[in-house]
């Protein structure tokens, strides 16, 4: 049930500090998907339930041969799609190439740049 | 002067008056009661109105660390002191816990985002713990300090929302 409403983009799925999980928050409760690949095995995926105070209650591992994998491969696309606001960035992009004018931004806008000089607030223990 | 007191003798009069007496004490006596029963209440009133105060002001004090906690957090993953960071998160996480779960007075909220921010943490922690055992898995201190910074606005905002006094309550009361 997760899974299709997930590809119909009626889940709320957020992005993490971590730019391989996702979770969506239910009332006390959240659900996190992580895929994990490590040495060029094939992606695995990790769901975790935790509590209201982000405890980990419950988890459950699919692995490459898993009955539940491409279900839960699907799951994870739809919802990184959703966190990232991926389809909206494709639209925006989509949109400008169907205008007649030029293409492309001769540099990023100023939002985007990086300060040159790093931050100096190393706190000393 | 009426007839009926014209008639009286001495132990009359003392017992007329002895009534007389005794009815305006009652009054006095009611009276009194009732002005005590109200400054009771006025205080019992200020009294819960100072221990609501002085819990909401723990709170914002308490949270106010939090933010304090959260910024070194931020230095300490951009310096890649990661333990540091690792036993900073640990104890900023119990903080919001107890924040969460203490018993609350009715002017003071939730924090809208509190369970996002329980999520992130909890992540952050687990990254930490693991980055500590496999130096090589990725920490991307920028997402990490992104999701930080709009706890710590999170927290800022609920500070706000609670730094002043309600409408009708002045520092005399």
């Amino acid at each position: 049930m997760l899974a299709s409403r997930t590809s119909e983009g009626s889940v709320n799925w957020k992005a993490t500090i971590a730019d391989n999980e996702f979770v969506v928050l239910f009332q006390n409760f959240s659900l996190s998907i992580r895929a994990e690949a490590e040495n060029w095995e094939p992606t695995s995926y990790r769901l975790t339930l935790r509590n209201g105070l982000g405890k980990e209650i419950d988890e459950l591992y699919v692995g490459s041969g898993a009955e539940l994998y491409e279900t839960v491969h699907d799951l994870y696309s739809s919802a990184r799609r959703k966190a990232l606001h991926i389809d909206e960035a494709l639209q925006l992009i989509l949109g400008e190439l169907k205008s007649a004018d030029l293409v492309g931004l001769d540099e990023p806008p100023l939002e985007n740049k990086i300060p040159l000089e790093p931050f100096d607030d190393d706190i000393p223990f | 002067m009426p007839a009926f007191f014209l008639g009286c003798d001495s132990m009359e009069w003392i017992s007329i008056t002895g009534w007389a007496l005794s009815l305006i004490g009652t009054c006095v006596a009611i009276y009194q009661i009732h002005k005590t029963k109200k400054i009771s209440a006025a205080a019992r009133d200020a009294s819960l109105l100072t221990s609501t105060t002085l819990q909401r002001n723990l709170a914002i004090l308490s949270m106010s660390s939090c933010v304090s906690e959260i910024e070194e957090i931020k230095a300490l993953i951009r310096g890649a002191r990661y333990e540091s960071a690792l036993i900073r998160v640990s104890d900023l996480i119990g903080k919001l816990a107890q924040f969460k779960t203490m018993p609350k007075a009715s002017n003071i909220s939730e924090i809208p985002s509190m369970q996002e921010i329980f999520v992130q943490l909890s992540i952050l922690r687990e990254r930490l713990e693991l980055k500590l055992h496999k130096p090589n898995s990725s920490l991307n201190a920028p997402d990490v300090n992104r999701a930080l910074s709009a706890a710590a606005d999170a927290i800022h905002e609920w500070i706000g929302l609670h730094k002043f006094l309600e409408n009708g309550v002045s520092n005399d009361k």
